[in-house]
C-alpha cells in the first residue's frame, strides 16, 4: 500500500531564479524506509516541510502530495491537523529549538496526548512515561520533569522522537536527527529508530547529509542536487552501481573507514611540538554563597609531534579536544605543564608571546564564516598577517605574497573584493586556511576544520591541507569527532576521553587493533557507507549507552560505559602506559582482544 | 532557509520606505535652518516694537509672524532649528566617541578592568544629571559649549554599556581568535576587528540619542538655562510662545510642531535604520 505519493513537487519562491525543489517524484510504501541524501541546498528539508505543510507563506509550490490517497497540498492547516501528528510527525535536526523551553517534557508529551485526545487526563501522565521508556530515556521518571536544557542533546533528541510517537503515526519525517549529536550518541539514536520501527511498522523518511547513515539505516534511497532528483532506487543497487555522475562524486567523497591510511611521514629524531603534562582548569563562575568549583578539562596530557607529521585528536563532545587546541596556541592559558616548540618552552598565554613564535603556531576553526570579519575584504584579511609579520615590505611584494597563498588553497583572484558572507562555506574555509599558511607556519591545528562542510567540499578542504604539508613539511594537528577523516588524513591518532588520553596509536593499528575499549566503541558508532557490510560480529553490546556529562566517576574515568569493566576499574586509575607500541590507560588493554 | 531572504526583502522595502521619508524630511529642515535666515530680509534679533505679536502672513516675509519683542519668528525659528539640530549632533558626536572608546575598551579587556570600568559608569549614572547639568549652567557663564559637553556627558554612558556588551559578544567570536593568534596587538584589534562590527548598532543608537539630546537641549532652555539670547533655540522659542500663548498661538505651536516633527523623524529613522541593519548582521 502507498503511504505517501509525492507528485511532481515544485518549490519556488519569488525573487530566486531556480526552484528550491523541481518536479520531485517520489512515494514510499506502508513501513518502508526511505533515505533522503544531498548537500546543503539540495532541497531536502523544502521536501520535508512541504509535506507536513510547513512552508512560509512566500513558498509557491505546485503538485501533489497524497497521503493514503488524500491530498494534503493546498489544504488548510486545520485539515492538515487531522493528519499531523496523529499519522504522520516530524523529528527536527535541532531539538534544543524544537522543544519548548518553558515546559517540562513531561507537560510538553501531555499537551499533545491530551490535544488529540489519545487518552483521557487520567492517564495522560502514565502514557507520558511510557512513551519516555520507549524512546530509552535513561530515569525516565526524572526526565519527565526536566526541562529541555537540563538534558543532553541525545536525550533531547530522544524526547522530541517520544513527542512524535505520541500518537502512533504511520510515518515519521526525521530532517537530519543525527547531525547535531555526537557519532556515539547518534549510533544510539539510530539503533533506537531501527528498533521502533521494528516493533511497530512504522514508515521512516529519513533525510541525511551522511552516506552512512543512509547506507545502514534504509532500504530504499533518494538522491538530490539542487532540488532535482538525480537517482532513485535500493541501498543497495545505489551504492554499487549509481547511475548519475553526481551520485560517483558524493560516493566518492564519503570518507570510509577502510580508506588506505596515509604513508607515514620521514622519521625524525627531534619533535617539533612538545606538550608535556597540560593542565587546563575551568572555574565556574562565582554564584551566590556557592563555592567556586574548578574542573579539569585536559588533565595531565602529553604528546609530541613530529615535523610533517598529522596527528588526530577524537573523542566526543566535551572531551577537552578544543580547550587542548586552545591551550597549545595560547588562547586559553594552562595551569600547569608546557607546550615546547623545537625545544623551546613557548608562553602559556598568546599576548607573551614572541611574533616568531606566533608564526610558527597557527590554527584554523570550525566556523569558517564565524573565523572571518565580516567587515573585512578577504584581500585585506589575507594582507593583514604579512603586513604585520613583514613591515618592510612593498604593496606590490605583499599582494604578491598574497596571491601565491590564495593560488595554493585554491581561491579565484576575483574573491579578493568579497566580504565574508558573500562566500560559500568551503570558500570561507579556504581564505581562513590561506590567512594561516600565508604566515608559514610549522604547526597548523584544524579544529573541526571540516565538520561544517559538505561531503565533496570537505574532500577537497582535506585534499589541500596534505598537499600543502607535502610541500611545506607542514605538521598538522587534526581535531574532529569523525573518525573517518582520521582515518583519511592522520599519521597518529589520539583518542582523547575526559581530559585524558585513552589511547595513542598508529593510524593503521587503531584501526586495525583498537586497544581500548572506548576507542572500540567509537569505531563501532561509525555509520558505514557501505550497505554490503555485513552487520557487526561482536555488537551483541550495541552501542554504547550514556554521554561524556555530569561528574567524573573513581576509578577509570570510562567504566560506567565500559562493556569491559571490572571491580578494578572502578577503584583504581589507570595509567597510560605502553602496549605493542601503542599507549594506551586501560587495565585491561593486554587482555582484551577488541578487532 | 530559502524563506529569509523574501522575508527580508519585504522587510527592507518597508524600512526603506521609512527611512527615506524621515532622512528627506530632515534634510529638507536642515537646508531650511541653514539657508533660511539669509534668504529673508530680516534678522533674528532685531526688534521691532511697532510689528509686535503679528499673525503669520505672505505679506512683508512674516511668514511666521512675529513675537513680543516683534522679532521676525521665521527667521527665528530657522535659526534656533540650527542650534538645536547642532547642539543634538555634536552631543552625539561627543557620546559616540567617548562611550565607544570606553565601551570597547571595557569589553574587550574583560575581567578586573572591565569590571572597574563599568562600576565607574554606574556610579556616573546614579548621579541625578539633570540636576548637576542645571548647577553648571548657574555656576558657570552659560554658553553653547558647555550645553555640547553637558549633553554629550550623559549620552555616552548608554553608549558605552551597549558597546561593551557587544564587544563581550564579538572578543568570543572566532576571527578575534584568529587576529589574537596572527600576532594582531590588542589596541590594533579593538580597532580593526571590534570597532567595525559594532558600526551597525553603533549607527542605529546615534540616530536614536539625537533625538534625547535634543529633549535635553529643549528642556534646558524652556527652564532658562539653555540658550541665551538673543541667540535662541526650538526649547528656548517654546518657552517664549507659551508666555503668548493666548494672543499669539503661532508663537508657540510653529516651533512646537518642527520640533515634534524632527524629533519624529529621528525616531523612524532610527528604527528603521535598525530594522536594515538587523537581519543583515545576524546574516553575516
Amino acid at each position: 500500500m502507498t503511504l505517501l505519493d509525492v507528485k511532481g513537487l515544485t518549490i519556488s519562491y519569488p525573487g530566486t531564479s531556480e526552484p528550491a525543489v523541481d518536479r520531485l517524484d517520489f512515494s514510499i510504501e506502508a513501513g518502508d524506509s526511505l533515505g533522503l541524501v544531498g548537500e546543503s541546498g539540495a532541497g531536502k528539508t523544502q521536501t520535508a516541510l512541504a509535506i507536513m505543510g510547513l512552508l512560509t507563506a512566500q513558498a509557491r509550490v505546485k503538485g501533489q502530495v497524497l497521503f493514503d490517497g488524500v491530498t494534503l497540498s493546498g489544504r488548510t492547516q486545520n485539515f492538515l491537523n487531522r493528519f499531523r501528528a496523529r499519522r504522520l510527525a516530524m523529528v527536527f535536526q535541532d531539538p534544543q529549538q524544537a522543544l519548548n523551553p518553558y515546559l517540562t517534557i513531561g507537560d510538553q508529551l501531555k499537551r499533545v496526548l491530551l490535544e488529540h485526545r489519545v487518552v483521557d487526563a487520567r492517564a495522560a501522565r502514565s502514557r507520558a512515561l511510557e512513551l519516555l521508556r520507549r524512546v530509552r530515556l535513561p530515569d525516565a521518571a526524572r526526565q519527565y520533569r526536566a526541562y529541555p536544557h537540563q538534558l543532553s542533546g541525545g536525550m533531547r533528541q530522544r524526547a522530541m522522537i517520544a513527542l512524535a510517537l505520541c500518537c502512533e503515526p504511520e510515518l515519521l519525517i526525521a530532517d537530519e536527527p543525527t547531525t547535531a549529536l555526537d557519532v556515539t550518541v547518534q549510533a544510539q539514536v539510530l539503533s533506537l529508530l531501527k528498533d521502533l520501527r521494528a516493533g511497530t511498522g512504522i514508515a521512516l523518511l529519513l533525510i541525511t547529509h551522511d552516506l552512512g547513515v543512509v547506507a545502514e539505516n534504509c532500504e530504499r534511497m533518494l538522491v538530490m542536487r539542487r532540488g532535482r532528483l538525480l537517482e532513485e532506487g535500493s541501498t543497495r543497487s545505489v551504492f554499487r552501481a549509481p547511475l548519475h555522475q553526481d551520485t560517483r562524486q558524493m560516493l566518492a567523497a564519503a570518507v570510509r573507514l577502510d580508506h588506505p591510511p596515509p604513508e607515514k611521514p620521514p622519521e625524525h629524531l627531534e619533535p617539533i611540538l612538545k606538550v608535556d603534562r597540560l593542565n587546563v582548569r575551568f572555574r565556574d563562575a562565582p554564584a551566590g554563597w556557592k563555592r567556586r568549583v574548578s574542573r579539569g578539562v585536559v588533565r595531565n596530557l602529553s604528546f609530541s609531534l613530529a615535523p610533517c607529521e598529522t596527528l588526530g585528536i577524537v573523542g566526543e563532545s566535551g572531551c577537552g579536544k578544543t580547550s587542548l587546541a586552545r591551550s597549545i596556541v595560547g588562547l586559553i592559558a594552562a595551569d600547569s605543564g608546557s607546550v615546547s616548540l623545537c625545544g623551546e618552552r613557548l608562553a602559556d598565554r598568546v599576548a607573551d608571546r614572541s611574533l616568531a613564535d606566533r608564526r610558527r603556531v597557527q590554527m584554523v576553526f570550525q566556523d569558517p564564516v564565524a573565523s572571518l570579519s565580516p567587515a573585512m575584504k578577504v584581500g585585506s584579511i589575507i594582507a593583514e598577517p604579512v603586513a604585520l609579520h613583514e613591515p618592510l615590505l612593498g604593496r606590490e611584494e605583499r599582494s604578491d605574497h598574497v596571491a601565491s597563498a590564495m593560488n595554493r588553497a585554491g581561491l579565484d583572484h576575483a574573491l579578493l573584493e568579497r566580504y565574508p558572507h558573500e562566500l560559500s562555506g568551503g570558500q570561507a574555509q579556504r581564505v581562513a586556511i590561506s590567512r594561516a599558511l600565508v604566515l608559514q607556519p610549522k604547526v597548523l591545528i584544524c579544529d573541526e576544520a571540516v565538520a561544517a562542510l559538505d561531503g565533496t567540499v570537505r574532500r577537497a578542504i582535506l585534499e589541500l591541507l596534505v598537499t600543502e604539508q607535502r610541500r611545506s613539511g607542514l605538521s598538522l594537528i587534526f581535531i574532529t569527532h569523525d573518525l573517518a577523516v582520521v582515518r583519511q588524513i592522520s599519521h597518529r591518532v589520539l583518542v582523547m576521553y575526559m581530559g585524558e588520553i585513552a589511547e595513542l596509536a598508529d593510524n593503521a593499528t587503531l584501526f586495525a587493533r583498537p586497544r581500548h575499549p572506548y576507542t572500540r566503541a567509537l569505531l563501532n558508532a561509525v555509520p558505514q557507507a557501505d550497505p554490503e557490510r555485513l552487520p557487526e560480529v561482536a555488537s551483541d553490546t550495541g552501542p554504547i549507552e550514556g554521554d561524556v556529562s555530569g561528574e567524573r566517576p573513581p576509578g577509570c574515568p570510562f567504566h560506567p560505559r565500559c562493556a569491559y569493566a571490572v571491580a578494578r576499574c572502578r577503584e583504581e586509575i589507570p595509567l597510560l602506559r605502553r602496549v605493542d607500541g601503542v599507549e594506551v590507560a586501560c587495565h585491561r588493554a593486554e587482555e582484551l582482544d577488541l578487532r | 532557509m530559502s524563506a529569509a531572504p523574501t522575508a527580508g526583502l519585504v522587510r527592507q522595502a518597508t524600512a526603506g520606505a521609512a527611512v527615506r521619508i524621515s532622512g528627506s524630511i530632515l534634510v529638507i529642515i536642515a537646508v531650511a535652518a541653514l539657508l533660511g535666515p539669509s534668504l529673508s530680509s530680516h534678522d533674528y534679533f532685531s526688534m521691532n516694537l511697532a510689528e509686535r505679536l503679528e499673525s503669520p502672513t505672505l505679506d512683508n516675509e512674516r511668514f511666521f509672524g512675529t513675537d513680543d519683542l516683534g522679532r521676525d519668528l521665521f527667521v527665528r525659528t530657522m535659526s534656533g532649528t540650527r542650534v538645536t539640530l547642532l547642539v543634538a549632533i555634536v552631543a552625539s558626536f561627543v557620546s559616540l566617541v567617548l562611550g565607544v572608546a570606553y565601551g570597547a575598551a571595557a569589553g574587550y579587556a574583560g575581567g578586573k578592568v572591565d569590571a572597574f570600568m563599568m562600576r565607574i559608569v554606574d556610579a556616573l549614572y546614579a548621579l541625578p544629571f539633570i540636576f548637576l547639568v542645571i548647577l553648571l549652567m548657574v555656576a558657570f557663564e552659560r554658553n553653547f559649549l558647555l550645553i555640547f559637553v553637558a549633553i554629550g556627558a550623559i549620552n555616552w554612558l548608554d553608549m558605552a554599556r551597549i558597546v561593551r556588551g557587544q564587544t563581550l559578544a564579538l572578543k568570543e567570536r572566532e576571527f578575534v581568535a584568529a587576529a589574537r593568534l596572527i600576532g594582531v596587538p590588542p589596541v590594533m584589534v579593538v580597532l580593526r576587528h571590534i570597532v567595525p562590527n559594532l558600526l551597525g548598532v553603533v549607527v542605529v543608537y546615534v540616530t536614536l540619542t539625537i533625538p534625547q539630546a535634543i529633549l535635553v537641549e529643549s528642556f534646558l532652555s524652556f527652564l532658562g538655562l539653555g540658550i541665551q539670547e538673543p541667540q535662541t533655540s526650538l526649547g528656548a522659542l517654546v518657552n517664549g510662545g507659551v508666555s503668548q500663548m493666548e494672543h499669539a498661538p503661532w508663537a508657540l505651536l510653529i516651533p512646537a510642531a518642527l520640533l515634534a516633527l524632527i524629533l519624529m523623524s529621528f525616531n523612524f529613522l532610527g528604527d528603521g535604520l535598525r530594522d536594515a541593519l538587523d537581519p543583515r548582521l545576524e546574516a553575516r
